[in-house]
């Protein structure tokens, strides 16, 4: 007398649901153990950018300025270059975070000849900025070209709206607008850029942006040139 | 999640797969589900091991080497160089204006790093990328000097074969020469394709392994070593994409099939090579290659593997929406016009590439008035170009990521995939129903 494993449509379904059960079990431990891939602490230290540098035509200088970043962050403390209408341009050493009017400070504060109204003194700093405070002369008759040759001078309009250096769009301080002039940035990506910044925090490189959804290496090129991250 | 955790999902969704496409057991049942499911899980747990192996130190030292350019491409505004040394092999980001070979022999001084972890889990990830490639780390270079030439390698014969196309073939003809005998891809040619939605038909894949093995085995029909032999020197000249070892590993397996007498069904061979590739390299899991190449051949395979063909028309449909969803998650956007070119592309490309093979051999060695049939070939290319353009201009629109479920993709390839191994009624479109709620579970 035959059982009911015996019929075929009955050990048939019986396969297929115990097929369902397996996968519904998989589901279960999916659903139990989800956002848990990046609970670990990363394994590995990320190492100092390779390619911080604003201007990196040059390799080599880029790789030294590199590594020279990853000494001055551990001694904590940025590189910074003044010059113009400063009682002592020259190199300085201050910590992470400061702002102009503390670079202008350590340069002996201003000349009688500087325009202050020129340039933003609460502008935030970066390691290995260029400030270049305007005279009376410059601040009437901007040279462009000079403007362009110090890509860290601060100009009439210079961070006027926190986002524009001479051309160099800030990622962390640009809106959808200011982002979308980049090349091969629409709407999306430069929506996807802001959405990325607020989640995960400020670009620490240019190389960051290759981690927002839309930009691959052939687009991180095409906008290297044209971009900059402020601290 | 836990790799303990990983392996245990793994398991059952391939017992479920085992499960939902029994309707009869047969005898020895138990034995093979044994076998196939303690096989894969070997698969796993090694593939687990190997992608969370740590890596020693923190990732930085000094590197004084002197290896072989194995590879040498365009990286956005700059190039880099793939060196294979005796301590590993290192990418070089080099500037535009450096100019290496491969097959170069080079001396490098520098400091090397390994790519910088993911800081989310959209956007390209270098480390997963260049892992893929066999590539351990990046040298910030110091210097990097040629100090030589390997004259023998597929390197060096690519360089060869490089040079010789650049320099005696007229613009589109060298443009897609490139592309289908060494898989590099002409930017300009890039965008074009992009534009149509036809990107697939630079990348080698099935279509360009297919057509050299079928070849190969015509002019050699009895033999299986010498096509054999061909066939992956054709693969590691055009750079060993997962496309083009994917399916050089399923012609393979037919090959051999054949030679057992135990002809081999494309929806058996497309998932054995994709695991296969897996277990050479895991990191190929997450290359978009490998995924469009794997779902592409198993939508295909599946439909022409069905008794009666009469759903083969709803290939280029469904294979432009499941590889449209990969490709938005990456790019955003798919182009419309993507599922019409197809249709006329694939076919006279099927055709045309090899014609372009054939008429620029003879201009490549040199032989003296064969340039004519070239010329005649690179006018049909730019009347293609005509009409494809025209064609891309009607229809400018593009679909959006949204418009790409993945519980659909989910849902349509084990739908075509059961219906190939002949499965009827009900079954197949439950089994669908399922894979599209655990589709939607996954991601």
């Amino acid at each position: 007398m035959g059982t009911v494993w015996d019929n075929p449509k009955i050990r048939g379904f019986a396969f297929f649901v115990g097929g369902f059960l397996c996968l519904a079990a998989a589901a279960v431990l999916v659903l139990s153990f989800s956002g848990k891939w990046g609970d670990e602490k990363p394994k590995h230290v990320a190492g100092p950018a390779l390619h911080f540098s604003m201007d990196d035509s040059a390799d080599n200088v880029s790789d030294t300025a590199s590594t020279e970043t990853g000494e001055n962050k551990k001694e904590e403390h940025w590189v910074l270059y003044i010059t113009g209408a400063v009682k002592r341009p020259g190199v300085y050493r201050l910590p992470p975070g400061s702002r102009v009017y503390q670079l202008v400070d350590q340069a002996g504060g201003l000349t009688p000849e500087a325009v202050p109204e020129a340039f933003n003194m609460a502008a935030p700093l970066a390691d290995g900025m260029h400030i270049h405070v305007p005279d009376k002369t410059e601040a009437a008759e901007p040279s462009p070209e000079k403007s362009f040759k110090t890509p860290y001078t601060f100009g009439s309009d210079a961070l006027a709206g926190g986002t524009v250096d001479n051309e160099l769009i800030d990622i962390n301080r640009a809106d959808v607008k200011t982002l979308e002039k980049l090349p091969g940035i629409g709407p999306k990506t430069a929506e996807a850029i802001i959405r990325y910044r607020d989640q995960e925090g400020p670009f620490r490189c240019v190389e960051d942006l290759l981690s927002v959804k839309g930009i691959g290496p052939a687009k991180l090129e095409a906008i290297r040139d044209q971009v900059r991250v402020s601290r | 999640m836990p790799a303990s955790i990983a392996c245990a999902t793994g398991f059952l969704v391939v017992l479920f797969l085992v499960f939902s496409g029994t309707t009869s057991p047969p005898p020895g049942f138990a034995g093979e589900v044994f076998v196939i499911t303690g096989v894969l899980l070997l698969f796993f747990l090694s593939s687990i091991v190997r992608l969370e192996a740590t890596r020693p130190d923190d990732g930085s030292r000094k590197l004084d080497a002197t290896g072989t350019i194995v590879t040498e491409r365009a990286w956005g505004k700059r190039r880099v160089v793939v060196v294979k040394t005796a301590e590993g092999t290192f990418l070089c980001k080099l500037p535009a204006t450096k100019v290496f070979r491969e097959g170069d022999q080079a001396t490098i001084t520098g400091k090397l790093h390994f790519f910088k972890p993911r800081l989310s889990s959209d956007g390209f990830d270098e480390d997963t990328y260049w892992r893929t490639r066999g590539v351990l780390g990046v040298v910030s270079l110091v210097e990097i000097s040629k100090c030589g030439f390997s004259a023998f390698g597929f390197p060096a014969w690519r360089s060869f074969l490089k040079e010789r196309i650049l320099l005696r073939l007229p613009k589109l003809t060298r443009a897609y020469v490139l592309a289908a005998w060494l898989g590099k891809r002409d930017p300009d040619l890039a965008d074009l394709h992009r534009q149509w939605g036809t990107s697939h038909l630079l990348a080698i894949s099935g279509l360009h392994v297919g057509i050299v093995a079928l070849g190969l085995k015509r002019i050699f029909r009895r033999g299986v070593l010498v096509p054999s032999f061909f066939m992956w020197a054709y693969v590691m000249i055009a750079g060993g994409a997962a496309s083009a070892i994917r399916a050089a590993l399923m012609f393979q397996l037919a090959f051999a099939g054949n030679l057992l007498g135990r002809p081999v069904r494309a929806v058996n061979a497309v998932p054995a090579a994709a695991v296969l590739i897996l277990f050479w390299r895991p990191w190929w899991f997450w290359d978009l290659g490998w995924r469009l190449s794997v779902v592409a051949a198993m939508v295909l395979g599946s439909l022409a593997g069905t008794r009666n063909n009469r759903f083969l028309w709803t290939a280029p449909v469904l294979v432009w929406y499941m590889t449209g969803a990969f490709i938005a998650r990456a790019f955003e956007e798919v182009p419309l016009v993507g599922l019409i070119m197809n249709i006329f592309a694939v076919p006279f490309f099927s055709v045309f590439l090899p014609v372009l093979s054939v008429v620029g051999l003879p201009v490549l060695a040199g032989v003296p008035g064969a340039s004519f049939a070239v010329y005649i070939a690179e006018g049909m290319l730019r009347f293609y170009h005509y009409c494809a353009q025209s064609i891309a201009m009607v229809i400018p629109f593009k679909a959006s990521v949204e418009f790409f479920h993945v519980e659909a993709v989910a849902a349509i390839l084990l739908f075509v995939i059961l219906k190939a191994c002949g499965m009827k009624g009900w079954r197949p479109v439950l089994a669908a129903i399922c894979a599209a709620v655990f589709g939607g579970v996954l991601l």
